[in-house]
């Protein structure tokens, strides 16, 4: 058996041997969660739900080598991936609109569509215009219902034929004398108007009512035909006749509103704690607008947050290894109780420390270090009531002896790990920021400490201290 | 923010897993994964609220939203 001399010498590890993995210079982890391989195989990453929806596997895991290599973000932007770098997208923030050059009214017995991509409204949004919301357009609503005007007649048409969101649909206007008949992938509406004039010389309203989504492929009958898609200045000419679209602000659909979200971080240590978040709107994100976040983490938006539950064995001594980026100050991690408020074992990162924070019953304790840059690397440390330590990128440990209670033992009840968030009961101080990686042990890690952080520091490129 | 208040979880995560089965999250379709979009969070007169500001409401549910509510303050024990 090889015996280090750091080991034989009864000191802590320096330093990692090459190609050694994390798991390796520290086995033994309750719970490992990270984006790269802490095992040295290819092992599940995380489970990663996709916001624009093509069928019914919206939902999918990745290892680490698939989030790395881009596969993960292909499956997130596939259901418009025809229209990446190809489309044009409407923003609301820059009033995007198409100005047609002369008025364009639906005739008798005529069909017009236009097929779209939007994550949902904004307020009542304006879809088609032609002298002003109260004259001639057709809004959607905040029930993404179409509400039409013609010559000041408004008519709401209703969830029958609401738009959809998130998924590539095509919206139809049919006329027929002065009825109207909207289509859309959710079902038909016909409405009846005084005249059934249908008119329009813009597509994507005005400045008070914008609208945000891609649009292409605008046909008007079979005499003006737009593809929107190509990326050039003359996307929106008609390709049929000679009534020209001329776009303003309009900016290249790159996957604005594309994002991926985790349902799932798994667990790498081999026991199965795989933190989860079955709520889509507490789930952090891991593509942003089509891209992977930065940072080689997760992103937490300070409302996020994943558990893992029906933990057994969290008795202390507790290690934490935490690293992360900071947007804003928040708690990265604990082990906690999911039936009580008042018992955890928590590291925190602040505005210029990182802290441990643990309570058992009593007030809570927490003890910091000095730490400088939003990249931060934190260890902490409680090994009973009265000894708590944190170190931050690699530096001198601060500790502190003041008693946060009980030992965390059997008794105490601890039964889940959490990311980005100390504690389910009552929570607060949600963390805001990507965390790269979190990785929990029920022993005194100390002596593994440096080589730990240093494996990590040169991953991340941090710079310890 | 628009929220449903409901005299019990029960009540609210039916009216949760109701949107969700509506937006076809995972869960429902292959029986693992995304479940809701929101949770209900328990307010201090022990209600449940719900934030439906992304739901597709009914008539009646609109009529029923608030806009805020007050959260369970932290019982600070077990």
């Amino acid at each position: 058996m090889h015996v280090s001399l750091d080991s034989a010498l009864g000191r802590q590890r320096r330093l990692n041997s090459v190609g050694e993995s994390v798991l390796q210079i520290a086995p033994n982890a309750a719970a490992a969660y990270s984006l790269r391989s802490l095992t040295g195989g290819d092992p599940r990453a995380v489970r990663v739900r996709r916001s624009a929806l093509s069928g019914s596997e919206n939902e999918i895991d990745f290892t680490v080598s698939e989030v790395s290599s881009g596969a993960l973000t292909s499956f997130v932007t596939e259901p418009v991936s025809a229209l990446l770098n190809s489309a044009y997208y409407f923003s609301p923030d820059s009033h995007s609109h198409v100005d047609f050059d002369s008025d364009i009214t639906l005739a008798d017995g005529e069909t017009m569509s236009l097929k779209y991509f939007f994550e949902g409204v904004t307020g009542t949004d304006m879809l088609f215009d032609s002298g002003g919301a109260s004259a001639n357009s057709m809004l959607i609503t905040t029930s993404i219902a179409p509400r039409v005007r013609i010559n000041s007649e408004s008519i709401d048409f209703g969830v029958g034929c609401k738009l959809l969101i998130n998924q590539l649909d095509t919206l139809t206007i049919a006329r027929s004398g002065n009825d109207i008949t909207i289509t859309t992938g959710t079902g038909a509406v016909t409405k009846s108007f005084t005249s059934g004039a249908f008119t329009f010389n813009r597509l994507g309203g005005n400045a008070s009512q914008t609208f945000q989504g891609v649009f292409y492929n605008l046909q008007i009958g079979s005499r003006h035909n737009y593809t929107g898609l190509g990326g050039a200045a003359t996307a929106w000419n008609d390709t049929v006749g000679s009534n020209n679209g001329t776009p303003d602000n309009l900016v290249s659909f790159t996957g604005q509103t594309v994002d991926g979200f985790v349902d799932t971080w798994y667990d790498q240590s081999g026991n199965g704690n795989d933190a989860e978040q079955a709520t889509a709107a507490n789930q952090p994100k891991i593509v942003s607008s089509g891209s992977l976040v930065p940072d080689d983490g997760i992103d937490f938006d300070g409302g996020d947050f994943l558990v893992a539950s029906s933990v057994s064995g969290l008795e202390s001594p507790f290690s934490i290894f935490s690293t992360s980026v900071i947007d804003a100050t928040g708690y990265i991690g604990s082990f906690s109780k999911s039936t009580a408020s008042n018992r955890f074992f928590a590291v925190q990162e602040g505005s210029s420390t990182s802290i441990a924070v643990p309570r058992n019953s009593t007030s809570g304790v927490s003890v910091s270090a000095s730490v400088s840059g939003s990249d931060r690397l934190a260890f902490a440390l409680t090994t009973g009531a009265t000894s708590t330590s944190v170190g931050a990128k690699g530096g001198t440990l601060a500790n502190t002896t003041n008693d946060y209670g009980d030992d965390f033992t059997s008794a105490s009840g601890l039964d889940q790990l959490t990311i980005g968030v100390h504690r389910t009961v009552s929570p607060s101080g949600y963390f805001n920021g990507r965390i790269r990686e979190l990785i929990f042990y029920t022993s005194d890690q100390s002596t593994n400490r440096s080589a730990v952080e240093t494996n990590t520091a040169n991953h991340y490129n941090i710079t310890l201290v | 923010m628009l929220y449903l208040i409901y005299a019990s979880k029960e009540a609210a995560i039916e009216r949760a897993d109701e949107e969700g089965k509506e937006i076809g999250y995972s869960y429902w379709v292959n029986g693992i994964g995304t479940r809701w979009l929101t949770y209900p969070n328990e307010t201090a007169d022990h209600m449940w609220a719900l934030n439906v500001t992304d739901y597709d409401l009914d008539e009646s549910e609109r009529a029923s939203t608030v806009n805020h509510y007050t959260p369970l303050p932290d019982p600070d024990d077990d």
